[in-house]
């Protein structure tokens, strides 16, 4: 039987309780101002309060929206794009780096010009979103159909499969796994930036959330705001992870 | 002969890219000040390079990315190690990490400001809390690969547990600590930049804000070309310095 103490869940717990603790206390004993860092009690009734008000579930749907929009045009053309260099591999060799440097880049920077081109809207959110998601899509799945034994093909030739349905039908299902892995990486990275921008540009959702509060000079409802978006946050990366879980088992037989 | 072809592709990609640029600036499909001329920028660019401000803003991203990193290694090198150490730590808070690895981090900035206010400091702390968690969980990660046998080892002769991180942790920890400030330095830029573009009068990321303010388009393309330059020169130099760090241990 394992101690109470060393249980992960009881850890973890202990620990952001400790964090409540600390807040509570320098507040209390006048070391940090109640202007800077709230109590924790009134924080959690600002977060309860919220999640009362139907304006915060808009705000949330905003996020959401544009992150799965952003992504579906991510899929769309990186799909596209992955599949044209599967079947032409020089085409792959000349680009794979370009994708990979894309990736270590700074994306997120190019705001400004998105802002230039369609202004302060949401069609600004969704195009940085879909361009921060598409190229882990790319990365991923370039490599999840590479991975496709060549027998698979050989066996879909054999019963004079097209191309296109060999695409559908061996392909597409034979990389399911690791296409997810960049599927799931875009939407992490989408809303990532999504929520980031929000947060830039003071529009949109759970960004602009966090934001107006800060100007609002509403400080426990900023950090209850923050703590809403980290729950999201944390709540799309375990579901994703779940669906990842999933998809791992079915392909894997 | 795959080598002249893989060059020939990635010269059309580029003389897509500027054709296409040059065509679009020139088609008045866009208002004209939106998809400036290529010539344009260039000059922009060259002008740009010749101010003495550039070079002040410059400084003063490096000095702020500069010290980010240099708290989030100090920072996220020791409770890694920590947690990296303790069963129970390593059980507890690594998923916390992983969690606040994934959340966006430029919404904690507003909490920077109200603890340490708009200037210098503001951007130095939103580089170390970016850099921390790839630096935290890349040595957390690395102590948990650390072969039992070596811990076994050192029990035997009785060591104490500093002794336990001076001898055997940090020596064996370190490709993975340099793997983390590798992401972590890249991330750091990322959140100086950031916070310079929210809230600043100085620095790199406020220079290009201050051109789309301006509705300076050409400047703000020059700008953001001459950040990604730094970024990527940046990224380049850690590369050179941690491969030298590596090859003289």
């Amino acid at each position: 039987m394992q101690p109470v103490l060393n249980r992960p869940i009881v850890v973890t717990t202990l620990f952001v309780l400790t964090i409540g603790l600390i807040m509570q206390i320098v507040v209390s004993v006048g070391l940090v101002s109640e202007l800077i860092v709230p109590r924790p009690v009134p924080m959690i009734l600002a977060l309860v309060e919220m999640l009362q008000d139907q304006e915060i579930w808009n705000f949330f749907l905003i996020t959401f929206a544009s992150t799965l929009t952003a992504n579906l045009i991510a899929i769309i053309v990186g799909l596209s794009v992955s599949l044209l260099l599967h079947y032409k591999q020089v085409w792959a060799k000349a680009t794979t780096p370009m994708f990979g440097a894309l990736f270590a880049a700074p994306m997120i920077l190019l705001y400004p010009i998105f802002l230039v081109l369609f202004g302060r809207t949401q069609t600004t959110i969704i195009a940085m979103g879909a361009l921060t998601g598409f190229i882990p899509i790319v990365l991923n799945t370039v490599v999840a159909l590479d991975a496709v034994p060549k027998t698979f093909h050989a066996v879909a030739k054999s019963y004079g499969c097209s191309t296109w349905q060999e695409i559908i039908y061996v392909v597409i299902p034979g990389a399911a796994a690791g296409m997810f892995v960049g599927i799931r990486l875009g939407l992490i990275y989408s809303l990532v930036n999504i929520i980031g921008i929000e947060f830039l540009i003071n529009f949109g959702g759970l960004g602009y959330l966090v934001s107006h509060m800060y100007d609002l000079f509403e400080i426990t409802k900023m950090y209850a705001a923050i703590v809403l978006v980290i729950s999201v946050s944390v709540l799309f990366y375990v579901i994703l992870n779940l669906i990842q879980a999933r998809i791992n088992r079915i392909s894997l037989g | 002969m795959m080598r002249t072809k893989i060059a020939l592709i990635r010269l059309s990609l580029l003389a897509l890219v500027v054709t296409s640029w040059e065509l679009v600036s020139y088609s008045g499909l866009f208002y004209e000040e939106v998809f400036p001329s290529i010539v344009t920028i260039l000059s922009e660019l060259t002008n740009l390079l010749q101010t003495s401000e550039f070079y002040g803003h410059t400084w003063v991203t490096l000095f702020e990315v500069g010290a980010g990193l240099f708290f989030a290694v100090s920072l996220g090198g020791v409770t890694g190690i920590l947690i990296g150490s303790s069963h129970v730590l390593h059980r507890g808070l690594d998923p916390i990490l992983v969690a606040l690895a994934t959340t966006p981090k430029i919404i904690f900035f507003p909490i920077i400001m109200l603890l340490v206010g708009i200037g210098v400091e503001s951007k130095i702390a939103m580089g170390a809390l970016s850099a921390y968690f790839p630096i935290c969980l890349s040595t957390a990660a690395g102590i948990r690969s650390v072969p039992q046998v070596y811990i076994d080892s050192a029990k035997s002769f009785d060591v104490s547990r500093l002794q336990l991180i001076r001898f055997i942790y940090i020596p064996a920890v370190l490709p993975e600590l340099l793997t983390g400030v590798r992401l972590g330095l890249g991330v750091c830029i990322i959140g100086v930049l950031l916070g310079e573009i929210k809230i600043s009068n100085q620095g790199l990321g406020f220079m290009a804000i201050e051109y789309y303010n301006m509705f300076n388009v050409p400047a703000l393309y020059a700008s953001l070309i001459v950040i990604f330059s730094v970024a990527i020169a940046i990224n380049l130099a850690i590369d050179f310095i941690l491969s030298k760090a590596v090859i003289n241990r």
